[in-house]
């Protein structure tokens, strides 16, 4: 999660420095699973670790758009810390 | 924090003081109005915002009026573990004056700029929130500080809730950028996108839109190139069809010409059978004609035959008619004569009725004239006891004289000597003017002397009387009156009135009488005069004579009017019944007679019908010898043989042509060279307009540049996938932002939530000292939105100003329990309690104590009774010198 969280946080950065730069679906196998190593890894407490370990527990689910927020928590904790 | 003193010197009206506060416990400082009590709270204030330096309108109005000389305040307090002393003077000889008094930089002293940040970098340490929070100021409003900005209340409310402030602390900094992210992409409302994610939703729409427009454009050259593929096969299709249709047509007009050549020999052989059918019908005419009258003379022959026996039918029924007609012509006369004998029988009894009737009435009227010559002889009769010279007048008058004759008497003899005389034993003899008289004692004999008078008594005595002379008026009166009644007797030729009156009373009997058969003859005349009746007598006699010597017959007259009219009822019903027999009589003649009219009628016409048949019968038979004269039956026979062979074979030779072309399908192929011709007309138009579209599709085609398009078309897809690939990562940073930034608050709210609790429970512990049954609502944010009042909730701001008041010291005192003690800033409240009376204070009381133990709690009032209640609180008065304080304790 921590290094999916870093690509796309890369590829947001650097895509406008080319005309057109996007992940070539049928040769891309990256798959992201969240674990509870990830959530200890961000180092939250209160609110914000239950908040985390619901958008992971919805992740597990396939719920992509929770996979997404929680890649944009990982993120941004990586700012904040 | 603490605040151990303050001291004021040239701050406003204040020229110097000082009051020094207890760590801990309730301290009332009281004063009157305007002596400086909220501006002690304010010098604070000004003490740790402004620099010396600060020419603030606040540090300028803090200025005494009037006076040169700069405002100083100085405060002795503990921040955290320091204890210092803190000094400013702005204005005028502008001063910063730090010294730390105890803990780790004891004895440390800093002046100016620096003593300002040094103080500053302690005080932001503490938690102004708090600090602020924790104040009432009097020109305030009832309101409820934001709480949830105090840092050590929320330590305190997260440690009520087993949690730590340092768990939330990253919570709270990545929901922030977790709104800042979404803030990338929405409006602040989360409802509309932002400027730059609306930017890349159009760059989309606007490529796709230019794609759209590309492929549009392209698709003409793909148009144009399937217009020519078309039709270039319309013109291949309209070339082999025009083939097609020309062969078909050349085969079609040579069959045409063969059906030609078998139709002339079908025409010429309808053409004879044409004419062998026309001299067929001329000798079937004939032969018609010769049957036709054949059979006319046999139809007159026969209804001539017909007629004469129908003639000879009719012959003997009108004999027999002619019987019936004469016997009813007897059966009617007899009913006629015996008709005109009821009429002669029924007439003689109507004169007869009219005969007696009119003999009775003569009757009558003789009977009449004899009643009414009755009549004249009695009034004739009594007509002279009706004249008599007594009238009624006159009899009055008469009776009015007697009267008048008796009143005159009276009063002369009222008015004379009265002489009585009596016979006092037995019966005695008198004379009075030559009167006998007998006298008895009994019997007393009395007289008025109006008159001399001479009375004789037996044979012994005569006395002669004289009356006076006053009775002479009376007396003439008297004589007067009686003379008047006898002149009135004499006119009436009576003796008396009495004889008057009888006179009268006969006279008028006999008038009365007269007048009676005056009536009766009027009464018996009626309206007819009574010569008019003699003329009628005289009339009728000789009617009557006339009618018995003119009857002349041997039947007698009837006895009586109603014997008349009896036999005249009789005769009236035989004449009757005889019209009614001489009617029925008629009638049966006059049907017998229609009949033999109508057979008589009919027989003529038989008769005249019979004559033209004949004639008829005649007529045909002379024609049919005529015609067979000319052309014999056998002739005619051996014609219409000859024609009927001869048109057999014409119509088998037509009927051979029609099969021959009928065979050769003439309908069928003329239908379809005509349709065929159409067809080849239209192919050789379709090819010529198809070669023209051809041509146009070729040219249009040509016009366009076709690499030019699918360079714009390849550049707009290309576009609208970046679009596209930007728009979906967009998206997808969108709702992970949205997703993240909501999630993250659900949990904060929960987590707020969770300690909301304590500190509502601290308010309501608190409050119940003044209800029982007190109790509150208390938001995310740590405000009071409801509080319960007799058992309904009422909305904070709808509150009453006491209850207002109440609540927000309560919320106050609650926070200041909450917070670690050593943490908690004092309890400043200005002037409070205006609201309340005296037993809420009371009932406050307690809180106060309780909170008193916790932190400083400093009240500034001018009314110190209002905190009379407060057990165990120090009171300084402030109101005596600027420069005395005078400190009491409360028992």
């Amino acid at each position: 999660m921590t290094e999916s969280a870093y690509l796309e946080e890369m590829l947001a950065e650097i895509g406008p420095r080319f005309a057109s730069i996007n992940s070539w679906e049928r040769h891309t196998d990256l798959v992201i699973a969240s674990d509870s190593g990830d959530i200890a890894e961000l180092g939250l407490g209160g609110f914000a670790r239950t908040a985390a370990e619901e958008l992971a527990e919805a992740s597990g689910d396939g719920d992509t758009e929770a996979q997404d927020a929680l890649k944009l928590l990982f993120r941004l904790n990586g700012g904040v810390r | 924090m603490k605040l151990h003193s303050i001291t004021l010197d040239n701050f406003r009206g204040v020229s110097h003081r000082t009051i020094e506060f207890p760590d801990t416990g309730l301290t009332v400082v009281s004063g009157p109005n305007e002596i400086g009590k909220t501006s002690t709270i304010e010098a604070f204030d000004l003490l740790l915002e402004f620099k010396d330096n600060s020419g603030h309108k606040t540090i300028k109005s803090a200025q005494p009026k009037g006076r040169d000389v700069g405002p100083r305040v100085e405060a002795e307090m503990t921040v955290g573990d320091h204890r210092i002393r803190y000094r400013k003077q702005w204005l005028k000889d502008r001063t910063t004056h730090l010294e730390f008094l105890a803990g780790p930089r004891k004895g440390d002293v800093l002046t100016g700029g620096d003593a300002h940040n040094t103080a500053t970098a302690l005080w932001e340490n503490t938690d102004a929130t708090l600090f602020h929070a924790l104040r009432l100021m009097q020109a305030n409003a009832l309101d409820q500080e934001k709480l949830t900005s105090s840092a050590l209340l929320q330590e305190a409310l997260n440690a009520q809730a087993g949690r730590s402030i340092a768990e939330d602390g990253p919570g709270e900094s990545l929901l922030e950028l977790a709104r800042a992210e979404a803030d990338k992409y929405y409006t602040s409302s989360r409802k509309q996108d932002s400027r730059d994610y609306g930017r890349v939703q159009s760059r989309y729409m606007t490529a796709v839109e230019a794609r759209n427009l590309a492929e549009q454009r392209f698709s003409e050259i793909e148009r144009q190139l399937n217009s020519f593929d078309e039709t270039q096969a319309e013109v291949d299709d309209a070339k082999a069809a025009l083939a097609r249709s020309r062969k078909q047509l050349a085969d079609l007009e040579s069959q045409e010409k063969e059906i030609a050549d078998l139709r002339t020999e079908a025409i010429s052989a309808q053409e004879e059978n044409d004419r062998l059918v026309s001299s067929k019908e001329a000798v079937q005419a004939a032969l018609a004609a010769r049957a036709e009258l054949k059979e006319r003379a046999d139809a007159s022959a026969k209804a001539y035959a017909e007629a004469h026996a129908e003639e000879a039918t009719a012959t003997e029924d009108d004999a027999v008619a002619m019987e019936q007609e004469k016997s009813a012509e007897t059966n009617r006369a007899d009913a006629r004569a015996k008709l005109d004998e009821a009429h002669e029988h029924d007439s003689r009894a109507q004169a007869d009725v009219d005969y007696l009737t009119k003999k009775e009435t003569l009757d009558a009227d003789q009977k009449l004239l004899a009643e009414l010559e009755a009549i004249r002889v009695s009034i004739a009769e009594v007509e002279p006891s009706s004249e008599s010279r007594v009238t009624p007048e006159l009899l009055r008058q008469i009776r009015e004289a007697e009267r008048e004759v008796d009143t005159t008497q009276a009063a002369l003899m009222a008015g004379s000597t009265q002489i009585d005389i009596a016979s006092l034993s037995g019966t005695r003899a008198l004379t009075f003017n030559g009167e006998d008289h007998e006298l008895t004692p009994a019997n007393t004999f009395h007289r008025s002397l109006t008159e001399k008078s001479a009375i004789t008594l037996g044979s012994e005595w005569s006395v002669t009387l004289h009356p006076g002379t006053g009775t002479r008026e009376s007396t003439d009166k008297a004589t007067t009156a009686s003379a008047r009644l006898s002149e009135l007797l004499a006119a009436a030729g009576c003796e008396s009135v009495l004889e008057a009156e009888s006179e009268l009373d006969r006279a008028s009997e006999a008038a009365r009488t007269i007048e009676n058969l005056k009536q009766r003859r009027k009464t018996l005349l009626g309206d007819r005069s009574e010569g008019d009746i003699r003329d009628s007598v005289t009339a009728s006699e000789k009617s009557t004579d006339a009618y018995l010597q003119s009857r002349g017959s041997d039947a007698p007259v009837p006895v009586s009017v109603q014997a008349a009219r009896e036999a005249k009822m009789a005769t009236a019903d035989a004449l009757n019944e005889a019209r009614a027999n001489h009617d029925r009589a008629q009638a049966a003649f006059e049907t017998v007679n229609k009949a033999a009219n109508e057979r008589r009628e009919s027989r003529a016409k038989l008769r005249g019908a019979l004559v033209e048949k004949l004639r008829t019968k005649d007529s045909d038979e002379a024609a049919l010898e005529r015609a067979r004269s000319q052309r014999s039956d056998e002739e005619i026979d051996h014609d219409v043989k000859a024609a009927e062979e001869a048109l057999g074979h014409a119509a088998t030779r037509y009927s051979v042509a029609l099969k021959s072309l009928e065979a050769a399908g003439a309908d069928i192929v003329e239908q379809e060279l005509a349709a065929v011709r159409t067809e080849y007309e239209t192919f050789t138009k379709h090819l010529s307009e198809a070669r023209d579209r051809h041509n146009r599709a070729d040219g249009a085609l040509s016009a366009l540049d076709r690499h030019a398009l699918q360079r714009d078309l390849d550049k707009a897809i290309d576009e609208e996938t970046a679009a596209h690939h930007d728009k979906v990562a967009w998206d997808q940073r969108a709702s992970a932002a949205l997703r993240l930034e909501s999630t993250l608050k659900r949990h904060q709210e929960e987590a707020h939530r969770a300690y909301v609790e304590p500190f509502r429970r601290q308010i309501v512990e608190l409050g119940r000292a003044l209800e029982p049954n007190f109790d509150v609502r208390v938001g995310d944010d740590l405000k009071v939105t409801d509080r319960i009042d007799n058992g309904s909730w009422i909305a904070f701001d709808n509150l009453s100003s006491g209850a207002k008041e109440q609540l927000v010291i309560l919320i106050r005192l609650a926070t200041a329990l909450l917070v670690d003690k050593s943490d908690v800033p004092p309890i400043l409240l200005d002037d409070t309690f205006s609201y309340s009376d005296a037993t809420r204070r009371r009932r406050l009381a307690g809180a106060f104590r309780l909170a008193g133990e916790h932190t400083q709690v400093i009240l500034f009032t001018a009314n110190k009774d209002r905190f009379a209640a407060l057990e165990g609180s120090e009171l300084i008065d402030i109101s005596r010198t600027d420069t005395e304080q005078v400190s009491t304790l409360v028992p």
